[in-house]
């Protein structure tokens, strides 16, 4: 059944809005969109210079880092250098193990928070059930306590459960995240109303519904859900450091490169620590770029017509 | 024969005349006599520490080896980042590891916690050779909890060749600090650097004869007209630009600024000199023993120690490797390659023999005093830290840091 | 065809279908997850904050302080007091200029790089976005390097040698100097809360506080663009579209459309802000560790530091918990301000 779900409740536009447009003189326009473009690209290249720098200083020698630390490039008298990358080759460096150990966890961590966060999301934002607003509360009122001072309590529950120096003990508790919960209600919030009651007519469940008709819709959330957190997950210091402090194997890249930096901050190899973080970076800048194209206005809205 | 093949001998030769005997020892033999029972063989430890940097992890894993060789134990070195925070989350949760890094610092608070073994007798085999005042640091209310890995003092940092061209040599009072910084002051370099900060700052009033609190903390010295004397001394210097701070020269800290060349003088720890070969190799620097005040010399002392957990499930096996480590052959073997300070007096020779600019550090031993207060402290640290900066930026002055941070210690030390 | 909107058919009791099993079901597995690792460890917590815990042996063997740790922060003069109060002041004022600075820049940016004829979106998204990416070392070393007294930012900027980096004076008074007040009146001066004269509430943030919120905004902003971006994609082009055929204006459409239409979205933006802003702790910890004179500590650095470094964990809690009450009253009070009307 053709139900036109595209259009929004109101009228098409607020008769306020409406009357006739003066456009600009031709003129105007290419050099506007040169403006425009030229603002846009100068903040860009502001945006992505720190990038760039500690792409560039990993190749710089450290005494060329500490006379010139934002030039882009190697001061010809010290001359470029693979040091920065030879010092990832330390004893207590382990990268394969640690980029597995990121991997595994920010994979089965993510795919879990899509399922738990997705469920709980829809059903705060379109089931009304007893204690909703109460359990809409909680998980609100639970990122309101920084997570620092969580820290010893969180292990005494996890060792009580025996998930100390696991994998289970590094996945399980990151699972459970309020703010993915959030968010998902709120883009399930967003959505119009009418695509459940088509389906209601059309005799599905309230699981079928939720399956079939709103969670395809609410892809641009689920997008965002999963860029958010695999950046949380991945670039997660705390959480590992404390629920594996006695198993080097179990190390994440976080916690693995945080051992790259010196005991008093001082004599600090910046080109292997920023070496360290570049593949921290590269990750989630490819995870971004292919993700974010799927941010294309209307394809996930005007696809709902049946 | 090296520390740990004696052990093992000993411990065997233990067990085989026990055996040999025939009767199966009075059962408690292991818990009250610590020494010469313990059969290091496939013992597991973890040894948790932090990372300083890829040389001083290699020594100490090469360290390690040799133990595991010669006892057939199986030691770990688990370097951990943010030391703080996972040594407490783990001592909290019930996980201790066996033995691990303390820090002067914090052994008050560890101690005061009960999660610290004090060192039983007869355990270290070379203990009197430990510098009093390192062994001092590692004393709370008068019980020796560990012995001291290794140790760093602050010196003066000094650019030899600026000193050469003014004719000065190295200040060795308060007047002629003063002289020479005013002297070396030019427009694009200042006299002295200096951490505006109590670990800094304190060295003055001790050698004024004052401090912040007396050596037991139990009750503030700030008020006395000596701290006030050193207090007044450091204020003017920065008051008449003849020192500044790290960030007044646009550097992190004083090392850095010493380093580019913004500071003639720099009061800094051992640890000065690897940032300088690493960040700044052409420059020049020579170390003098910082200078001495109204009331003599002082220096402070950062050091790290060996603690053994009191709750540790091998406590003997850990004594021996904590024994091990702080042996003077250890100890010689792992400062050799960098520049903090073997806590032995007997190897100082072996160690300035490698280090030989560095002798005025080594010196400090015999006048440093502890960088400790008592748990709950670290508050008046921070008064303390907050007006010095109040005072370098002009909006503050030395009486009003000196009822300040008393009022607050007497809050705190009740 | 339907005409009700989402509120009409919600009160035709129609949309939520009353669905009390289902409800419970979808939501049990996250929920249970939250009660085991989130709420259980706050509420261990909070009855820490009632403890004398020195943070270094389990919670459990602490004696009770009933409400000693509150007493210290709240009543009693001291030391502890007067750190506590400066903390909250000076992340209030982070507060008030993180928040709504970076919603509206991250909103702007997502609407124009929503624009389907822009060439390059992708590139420009990615851009934008990278400074929530990169190592905070990176950033943190190109921070300080512009914000140096011989840097960049001083170069440019009219009149000078500005101390960036290790300046406690807070804007307020800055600009009470300018405007001729040089001493405060006796009554800001004398008048005390929490242990610090109203004159040093007024105080503004710090120099260093305000440079370190500009860092923040810069390095947040890519994250929540991110986030009207996927808001953006739920709102059908075609209501734009008739929009400019009727003559609107950008601006127009800007505000009479798409800012009711993200409505859902701008209120969690809103509230991730007010909750992340209260809780800075990176930044400082990286950066400036509090000074000068405190103008940048925070309660989340203070929880940290005596927590860690001073072994008053029930301290820590109390501040946890405070800091919470204020956190959901600042999010309860934005949620008021931005209510439909």
């Amino acid at each position: 059944m053709a139900v036109d779900v595209s259009t929004p409740a109101r009228p098409t536009t607020p008769p306020e809005l409406r009357r006739p447009r003066r456009s600009g003189t031709p003129v105007w326009r290419p050099i506007r969109r040169f403006l425009g473009y030229g603002v846009l690209v100068g903040f860009a290249l502001v945006f992505l210079y720190p990038f760039v720098l500690s792409a560039v200083t990993v190749f710089k020698t450290l005494p060329d880092i500490a006379a010139h630390p934002v030039t882009p490039w190697a001061d010809p008298r010290y001359g470029w250098t693979l040091e920065g990358l030879r010092g990832l080759d330390r004893g207590s460096v382990q990268l394969p193990r640690w980029l597995l150990n990121s991997v595994v966890v920010t994979v089965l961590v993510v795919l879990g928070r899509l399922v738990l966060c997705a469920l709980a999301g829809y059903a705060l934002a379109r089931l009304r059930f007893v204690g909703r607003t109460l359990v809409f509360g909680l998980v609100v009122s639970v990122m309101a306590v920084p997570a620092i001072v969580l820290a010893i309590p969180r292990f005494i529950v996890m060792k009580e459960m025996g998930i100390i120096n696991t994998y289970a003990g590094l996945i399980l508790p990151l699972m459970f995240d309020a703010f993915g919960i959030f968010l998902m209600k709120q883009f399930f919030e967003q959505l119009p109303a009418e695509l459940e009651e088509a389906a209601a007519i059309d005799g599905a469940s309230t699981f079928q519904t939720f399956w079939r008709v709103m969670l395809p819709v609410a892809a641009p959330g689920l997008i965002a859900l999963t860029i958010l957190s695999t950046q949380a997950v991945w670039n997660d210091f705390l959480h590992p450091l404390i629920a594996a402090p006695g198993n080097p194997d179990l190390r994440t890249l976080p916690v693995g490169l945080a051992l790259l930096r010196g005991a008093f901050g001082e004599a600090n190899p910046w080109n292997t620590i920023l070496a360290g973080a570049l593949i921290t970076t590269l990750p989630m800048a490819i995870i971004f770029f292919t993700f974010q194209r799927y941010f294309v206005q209307g394809v996930a809205a005007s696809a709902v017509k049946e | 024969m090296s520390r740990a093949k004696r052990w093992s001998a000993v411990a065997l030769a233990a067990t085989v005349a026990v055996a040999v005997a025939g009767c199966g020892g009075d059962g408690n033999g292991a818990a009250t006599d610590v020494t010469g029972e313990v059969d290091l063989q496939g013992v597991e430890l973890q040894l948790m520490g932090w990372s300083s940097s890829a040389a001083e992890d290699e020594a100490l894993t090469r360290l390690l080896e040799k133990f595991n060789e010669e006892t057939g134990a199986n030691v770990r070195f688990n370097p951990v980042p943010e030391y703080d925070t996972t040594l407490q989350t783990a001592l909290a949760g019930g996980t201790p590891p066996d033995v691990f890094y303390v820090d002067s610092y914090k052994l008050p608070d560890l101690v005061d916690a009960g999660v610290l073994a004090p060192i039983p007798d007869g355990v270290l085999t070379d203990s009197e050779g430990i510098y009093p005042s390192l062994r001092e640091a590692f004393t709370y209310d008068g019980v020796w909890y560990c012995p001291p890995k290794d140790f760093s003092t602050l010196a003066l940092v000094y650019d030899p060749e600026a000193f050469a061209e003014a004719g000065l040599e190295p200040p060795t009072t308060w007047q002629e600090l003063r002289d020479a910084a005013e002297a070396l002051t030019t427009d694009d370099r200042a006299g002295l650097v200096m951490g505006v900060e109590y670990p800094r700052w304190g060295v003055f009033l001790y050698q004024a004869g004052g401090g912040l609190t007396d050596p037991d903390v139990t009750e503030m010295t700030i008020d006395s007209p000596q701290s006030r004397e050193g207090l007044e001394f450091i204020a003017d210097l920065y008051a008449e630009g003849l020192a500044v701070s790290p960030s007044e020269v646009d550097a992190g800290w004083a090392g850095e600024a010493f380093g580019k060349g913004r500071a003639a003088m720099a009061i800094e720890g051992n640890w000065v000199v690897n940032a300088l070969a690493q960040d700044f190799p052409d420059r020049k620097w020579a170390v003098a023993e910082l200078p001495a005040g109204p009331a003599g010399k002082a220096t402070f002392t950062f050091t790290v120690c060996y603690g053994v957990a009191a709750t540790a499930k091998n406590p003997a096996a850990s004594w021996a490797l904590v024994d091990y480590l702080t042996s003077p052959e250890g100890a010689l073997a792992w400062t050799q390659d960098f520049a903090v300070m073997p806590a032995h007096e007997s190897v100082r020779d072996d160690w300035l023999a490698k280090w030989p600019d560095l002798e005025a550090f080594l010196a400090g031993a015999e006048y440093a005093h502890k960088w400790q207060f008592r748990p709950g402290f670290a508050d008046v640290v921070g008064v303390f830290d907050e007006h010095a900066q109040a005072i370098v930026a002009g909006n503050s002055t030395v009486d009003k840091l000196i009822e300040a941070t008393d009022s607050a210690g007497r809050d705190i030390l009740g | 065809m339907v005409t009700l909107g989402q509120r009409g058919l919600a009160r035709a009791g129609g949309r939520g279908r009353r669905n009390h099993l289902a409800g419970w079901l979808f939501t049990a597995p996250a929920l249970l997850g939250l009660l085991v690792f989130l709420v259980l460890p706050i509420l261990v917590t909070a009855w820490v904050s009632t403890r004398h815990w020195n943070g270094i042996t389990s919670p459990f063997d602490s004696q009770p302080a009933g409400l000693d740790n509150y007493r210290e922060l709240l009543t009693e003069p001291g030391v502890r007091r007067s750190d506590f109060a400066k903390a909250l002041r000076n992340n209030f004022y982070y507060v008030l200029g993180v928040v709504p600075v970076q919603t509206f820049l991250a909103f702007v940016l997502a609407v124009i790089l929503n624009q389907r004829f822009l060439k390059g979106r992708g590139f420009f998204r990615t851009a934008y976005y990278f400074p929530s990416i990169t190592s905070s070392i990176a950033v943190a070393l190109i921070f300080t390097f512009l914000f140096q007294i011989n840097g960049l930012i001083n170069a440019v900027l009219p009149g000078g040698r500005v101390n960036w980096l290790d300046n406690p004076n807070g804007l307020l008074h800055l600009l009470f100097r300018q405007l001729g007040m040089e001493q405060p009146p006796a009554w800001l001066a004398e008048t005390e809360l929490l242990g610090l004269s109203l004159w040093e509430w007024l105080s503004g943030p710090s120099v260093t506080l305000t440079a370190i919120m500009l860092l923040a905004i810069w390095t947040t902003t890519g994250t929540m663009m991110l986030i009207f971006l996927a808001g953006l994609q739920n709102i059908n082009p075609s209501v734009e579209e008739a929009a400019i055929v009727d003559g609107a204006t950008a601006v127009q459409r800007f505000w009479r459309i798409t800012v009711p239409l993200m409505r859902p979205v701008i209120f969690f933006v809103l509230t991730l802000g007010v909750i992340g802003t209260w809780q800075v702790f990176d930044q400082i910890f990286a950066i400036s560790f509090g000074g000068p004179q405190k103008t940048t500590l925070t309660p989340a650095f203070l929880i940290y530091t005596q927590l860690f470094a001073n072994s008053k964990g029930g301290i820590a809690a109390a501040i946890a918990v405070i800091l919470f009450f204020i956190i959901i009253s600042f999010t309860l009070l934005q949620r008021w301000l931005t209510r439909e009307r």
